[in-house]
This record gives structure tokens, C-alpha cells and sequence, in this order.
């Protein structure tokens, strides 16, 4: 059965206006009976923002390689010669394109575009959070797609290749958007998720240069899916709309082995997890992290490695975490604070309060971890005092440097809750590309306007402070093999260092948010030397800090022992830079 | 003029152009002969025995010095200086804590 959709909203509904049914539970087999001899099938391209490893695009190459196809990885550029340049030598069956970042859709239209334009005429599809939500609007943004694959997309692929290869019509497969004869979008129902992860093939990493970087570091991937329901993420709706469960863990044993290959054969040190929220939720999830610590305790790996993994501040429990750093190698921890304002945190849906990131914050202090947070200083319903409230907290949870301080706005993502939630309040902006809001006080639409100039460098961009002081506390608390650990007296200045940059940018953001509160909104337009003053005083500390910083790195770097001319690794692999302009990492 | 004042003028002249080229400043200050000469530096040694002590002769710096006249700067300007004197502070204070608990800690 094919459905149409909406347009306007991207929901799938069936032609008489009725939800979508859920589709059946798919039928790929990824068991090593199953395999097929490698080469004998389809040839494609998958095409990728390579950030954090692409682990999607890596296990959507080991599901359809399983299956006898040839498939090869490209990182995605802004320029499409390239690309086209290949597609035009190698005539690929099927190109398909991860499209990670909604901002980017725009860019990834070009690129398709060019495809067309260069004459290529084979199946060209896409994935992604972004077009699993809106495949009806990148369906018709870009019209030299064939088809969008919605949500998990290893199976679905994996059949459209079989579909392709027999000559079989793929339009009615389970999990797919398409365009039917009068070019309207068509939905068809969405593919159940794969149960059991440990069926699925382990990621390709094969182009992957760990043995070049001076501190080989590796994605992984132990769960998918998060529980919790905030309003500004849509990792729970990209979940719930497959149906099944909310998370799926694979199996410490899977898991281990999969570091120890990696470890043995490629010399991988540090493992940053990506999973959605690593101790999602309760008893379950705790004894599942502590039997994969167990696991790699287990193995040759024990002392030698170092991980990082990604949680809520309610979930840090000192025994776990303890028991995760002792067993596992854990040495640094990504938190999601996103608000130290209760009010905030109401709005936001987090469902617990500021006082839970301090004991947090504590216990990291205690056991000596790293960690850094996601924070959004501003949201829809922000008003002054809770901004005041956000800065005054980041000044208390990290003001003596444990870790650097960074900020943004919450942005009302496809897919999530709040977006709902500001359309149907009438204050949904922009495009659907890049979906904006105005504050309710309009003189913090001039706060925001201000800060995301004052701060671009310092917050968003891999030549900023933020990025640089992460990197550096991640690497003074590493553990790993071959590396001399850092001194207290090292930790201690990279705090020193770090404590200064948030308290610099603490007093600049309060500086900015008193003069804006204090003045109308006529006042603040025509006259804005007061906030650019602040803007030249921000930039002349951090470019004396970066220097600074830059110095220390570079010196500890070379008496912890990697090789200099290696590539980075390290964090440098885990953090995502905003611009495609900015992405060239500083000198270290 | 006095020739005695003209001749003492050109030494001193001689003395600066000869202070800025061993300096390597040569490309960095401008003589304004219009404008206050830069307060003197006591803690950086200023005067020297370049004039034998009778003729003071100030070390060259880039730039302009800060004013000490605060009411020839604007509101903006006297934000801007609290904002330096704010951040300054918050370095010291950093850096003082640090020195502090490495006592603490003891050592060599």
C-alpha cells in the first residue's frame, strides 16, 4: 500500500486521511548464512559529512556489502566536481547521501543537482534524521532524487539494491519516499526497526586513518535510541515513529570484541561512544555499561584504553562511574545539561532540576573525569531573567574550570516536539531548512543577534577557544597506552586556563545583558557601540587566551609523547563544527 | 635660540634616532612633535645613563601611552577600560589560587 502525504507537514497518511499503519518487520537477513560473495552484486557510492566516523554511513556499507554489493565511502564536499568527476568513471548503481545536518540540506541539493546536470542516470537516494522527518519537502527541494529512505536505513537499502538488481519495481518497499507519475511526494509506511542490533554487521571502517593519528581514536556505537522525551531533540520521535523499542542495546560481549579488533589490528586508544544517552535508563542500563566494562577488563585492553560516553546529569552515579573508569577506561563524559535555569529546564522538558548538574559536576570532580555539556543559554520562552539565571550558573558549574563553558540557542529541529509546539503558537520562522523563532522581548532577539557575533569564534569554530580548551582537557585526563598521563600540576594550568576563558565570557555575556535590559529597543538600535566595545573586549581576551592555550598544548603534546606530524585524533574526531568554512583545525 | 639649547636639541634628537634603530622601532614610532611626550616608566628604568643624567631621555614604547586624563575618555572608552581591569582580575585571581594550592601541595 503507497500513501500520500501532506506537503506542507511531511506526515505520512494513507489517501482517506488515516494515520499510517507500521510496517511489517523486515525480512533481511544479516546472519553470516545469508552472506553473498563479495562483488557479484550492485556498485554504489554512499556520500557523507565525515564527522564523528559517519557511523551510519559505515554500517550501511557493511549491510549492503553483506549482501555481495560494492560500496564505497565519500566524504561529502560543498564542491560536486569531484564527485561528479567519479560518478562519471565508476557509473555506480546507486549514489546515496547521509544527511546529518538539516542546515546542510540546501548544500546537499546543489550536489544532486550537479549529479543530474553531468548526465548521470542511476538511482540516487537519501537518509538522514532531517529527510526521515521531511521527505516530502527534500522529495521536492530536490527533484533529481529517486527516493528518501525514512529512519533505519540498512534494510531498506540493502532492498532497494536486491529491487534494483532483479529489475523489480522499488516504489512499494516498506521505509521509502518516492515521487509518483505526477511528481507528488508519496510516503509508504515506515519499516519496523532491526530488534536485535548484534544481527547487524559491524561498521566499515576500513578508509578510516586511525594508524596515522597521533592518538588513534574510534566511534562506536552500543545502543540506539534515548527514552527521555525533551522537547528540543528528536531522537525519541525518530525512534517512536519505526515503532519497537525506544532503546536497543547491543551486547557488552559484541561491543568488547569489536573495541579489541580495533585495538589489536588498528591500534584504536580512545573510543568515544556516540550512543544517544549511554546509561538510558535506570538498573537495566547500568548493569548493561558495568558488564561492558567488564568485558574490556576482561581483555588485553584493560588499562590501555580510554572511552568517552554521553549521558543525563540524573543518571551520574559515583559507584557506576567509578566502577566505568576502574573496568572500562572511562575518562570523560559528554552531559546534557542544556539549561541551568529550572524554569528553563521546565520548558525544555528535562524533567529534572539545576542542583542534579552540580551533583554531576561533583562527582566528576571527584573521580577526576573530563567531561563537557550541551548548553542552551537561550530558548523560545527565555526572558531576561532567565538568561541572568544561565549565566550566573555557567559561572558556578564551571567557573573554576573543570571544563569550558559554551553556549548556544535551542533551535526547533524537524521532528521535535518544540517545533510543534512554536508552529502551532504561529511563531515558527525561516525555512524548513533552517527553522528560526523570535524571542518574546524583542531586545533579546538583539542579545541573541549580538552573542552569536561576540562568540562565533569562541563557541563555533575548531579555532575557538571552546574547542581547543575541550580538546586539551580531554587529553590532560587520557589514560591510554604509550602516553604519559598528565601532572596535577598540567591539569591544574589547563584549569587555570579554562577558568579564565568562562569567566571572561561570564562577565561579557552579563555585561551585554544588563546594557540591553537597561535601554529600549529604539536606544539599543541606535546606538550600538556599547555592545560592540564588548565585542572587541571579548575578542582581545580570547586571542591572548588561545595563545596562551595554544602554547601549552602544543608543549604538552610534545613531551606526552605522539608524534607531531601525525594526525590529530583525539576530540578532534568527536565535535562538530558549525561551518563547512571552518573545519580547518589549528596547528597543534 | 641659545646655539647651547640648539646643539643640547640635536644631541638629543641624535640620541633617540640612535635608541629607536638599536630598538628595531625605527618602523614602529612616530615622532609627534606636537603631541605630550609619554610619562616616564620609573619601573622600566627610563631615564639611564644615555644623557649622563642631565638630559632625560625617555625609552620609546609603540604606541600611545594611556591618558591619565579620564575625562578625555568617553563612556564607551571607560566601559571598555572596567571590562580590561574585570578580565585582568579574573586572571590574576586564577593564577594566584593556582600558586596557592601548588603550595599547599608542597614540592621542591
Amino acid at each position: 500500500m503507497t500513501l500520500t502525504v501532506t506537503p506542507a507537514d511531511g506526515r505520512a497518511v494513507a489517501a482517506g486521511g488515516q494515520p499510517v499503519a507500521l510496517g511489517r518487520t523486515p525480512d533481511i537477513d544479516f546472519s553470516p548464512a545469508a552472506r553473498r560473495p563479495p562483488g557479484r552484486g550492485l556498485r554504489l557510492l554512499l556520500v557523507g559529512f565525515q564527522d564523528q566516523d559517519n557511523l551510519g554511513v559505515r554500517y550501511l556499507a557493511s549491510a549492503v556489502r553483506h549482501y555481495g554489493h560494492t560500496s564505497d565511502i565519500v566524504t561529502y564536499e560543498d564542491d560536486p566536481s569531484a564527485l561528479c568527476a567519479r560518478v562519471a568513471a565508476e557509473q555506480p548503481h546507486l549514489v546515496g547521501f547521509s544527511l546529518i545536518f538539516q542546515y546542510m540540506a540546501p548544500s546537499f541539493g546543489k550536489v544532486v543537482a550537479a549529479l543530474r546536470a553531468a548526465g548521470y542516470r542511476g538511482h540516487i537516494t537519501m537518509g538522514g534524521h532531517f529527510a526521515s522527518f521531511e521527505p516530502a519537502e527534500v522529495l521536492d527541494r530536490m527533484p533529481g532524487l529517486d527516493s528518501v529512505v525514512c529512519f533505519e536505513g540498512e534494510a531498506t537499502l540493502v532492498e532497494i539494491l536486491e529491487h534494483l538488481e532483479t529489475g523489480r519495481d522499488w516504489r512499494p518497499l516498506a521505509g521509502l519516499a518516492w515521487r509518483d507519475a505526477d511528481g507528488r511526494p508519496v510516503v509508504n509506511p515506515h519499516r519496523e526497526p532491526i530488534a536485535d542490533l548484534d544481527v547487524l554487521p559491524l561498521p566499515d571502517r576500513a578508509d578510516v586513518d586511525y594508524e596515522q593519528q597521533s592518538l588513534p581514536t574510534a566511534s562506536m556505537l552500543g545502543s540506539r535510541g534515548c527514552p527521555w522525551n525533551c522537547s528540543f531533540c528528536s531522537i525519541r520521535p525518530f525512534y517512536e515513529a519505526q515503532g519497537g523499542k525506544l532503546r536497543r542495546l547491543r551486547s557488552p560481549a559484541a561491543i568488547a570484541a569489536e573495541m579489541a579488533d580495533l585495538y589489536r589490528r588498528r591500534g584504536v586508544v580512545a573510543f568515544l561512544f556516540q550512543d544517544d544517552d549511554f546509561l538510558a535508563t535506570g538498573r537495566r542500563a547500568k548493569s548493561w555499561a558495568l558488564d561492558l566494562a567488564r568485558e574490556i577488563a576482561a581483555t588485553d585492553m584493560a588499562g590501555q584504553v580510554s572511552m568517552k560516553m554521553s549521558c543525563r546529569s540524573d543518571e551520574v552515579d559515583e559507584a557506576t562511574l567509578r566502577q566505568l573508569r576502574d573496568l572500562g577506561g572511562l575518562t570523560h563524559v559528554y552531559l546534557g545539561v542544556e539549561s541551568g535555569d529550572e524554569e528553563s529546564l521546565l520548558h525544555l522538558n528535562k524533567q529534572l532540576k539545576p542542583q542534579s548538574h552540580f551533583k554531576a559536576a561533583d562527582v566528576f570532580r571527584r573521580l577526576d573525569l573530563s567531561f563537557d555539556f550541551g548548553f542552551m543559554l537561550m530558548e523560545p520562552y527565555s526572558r531576561f531573567h532567565n538568561v541572568r539565571n544561565n549565566i550566573e550558573f555557567l559561572e558556578q558549574f564551571v567557573g573554576d574550570g573543570w571544563t569550558v563553558a559554551t553556549f548556544c540557542r535551542t533551535l526547533p529541529y524537524a521532528g521535535t516536539p518544540l517545533k510543534t509546539q512554536l508552529q502551532a503558537e504561529g511563531r515558527l520562522l525561516g525555512t524548513d531548512f533552517e527553522p528560526d523563532y523570535n524571542f518574546l522581548d524583542p531586545r533579546l532577539d538583539i542579545f541573541y543577534d549580538w552573542m552569536l557575533g561576540a562568540f562565533r569564534v569562541r563557541n563555533y569554530t575548531d579555532d575557538g577557544l571552546c574547542h581547543i580548551l575541550r580538546a586539551l582537557q580531554f587529553e590532560l585526563h587520557l589514560n591510554v597506552a604509550g602516553r604519559r598521563p598528565a601532572t596535577p600540576g598540567e591539569k591544574a594550568y589547563g584549569r587555570h586556563l579554562t577558568s579564565v576563558c568562562n569567566k571572561v565570557a561570564c562577565y561579557t555575556l552579563r555585561g551585554a545583558l544588563d546594557h540591553v535590559e537597561s535601554h529600549t529597543l529604539g536606544e539599543l538600535q541606535a546606538d550600538p557601540s556599547f555592545l560592540v566595545g564588548l565585542t572587541e573586549h571579548e575578542a582581545r581576551q580570547e586571542q591572548r587566551l588561545t595563545d596562551e592555550t595554544l602554547a601549552f598544548y602544543r608543549s604538552f603534546r610534545r613531551d606526552v609523547g605522539p608524534d607531531p606530524a601525525r594526525l590529530p585524533g583525539g576530540f578532534q574526531r568527536s565535535w562538530t563544527v558549525a561551518e563547512l568554512t571552518e573545519i580547518a583545525a589549528p596547528d597543534l | 635660540m641659545d646655539p647651547l639649547e640648539i646643539r643640547m636639541l640635536h644631541r638629543r634628537i641624535d640620541l633617540l634616532e640612535q635608541i629607536v634603530e638599536q630598538a628595531g622601532l625605527a618602523d614602529q614610532v612616530r615622532f609627534r612633535p606636537n603631541a605630550d611626550p609619554a610619562p616616564d616608566d620609573p619601573v622600566r628604568g627610563g631615564f639611564g645613563p644615555i644623557a649622563g643624567g642631565r638630559i632625560r631621555v625617555p625609552i620609546p614604547r609603540p604606541g600611545d601611552p594611556a591618558p591619565f586624563d579620564l575625562s578625555r575618555l568617553n563612556k564607551v572608552q571607560l566601559q571598555a577600560a572596567l571590562h580590561d581591569l574585570a578580565a585582568e582580575r579574573t586572571r590574576l585571581e586564577s593564577m594566584e589560587s593556582l600558586i596557592k594550592q601548588q603550595m599547599e601541595l608542597g614540592g621542591p
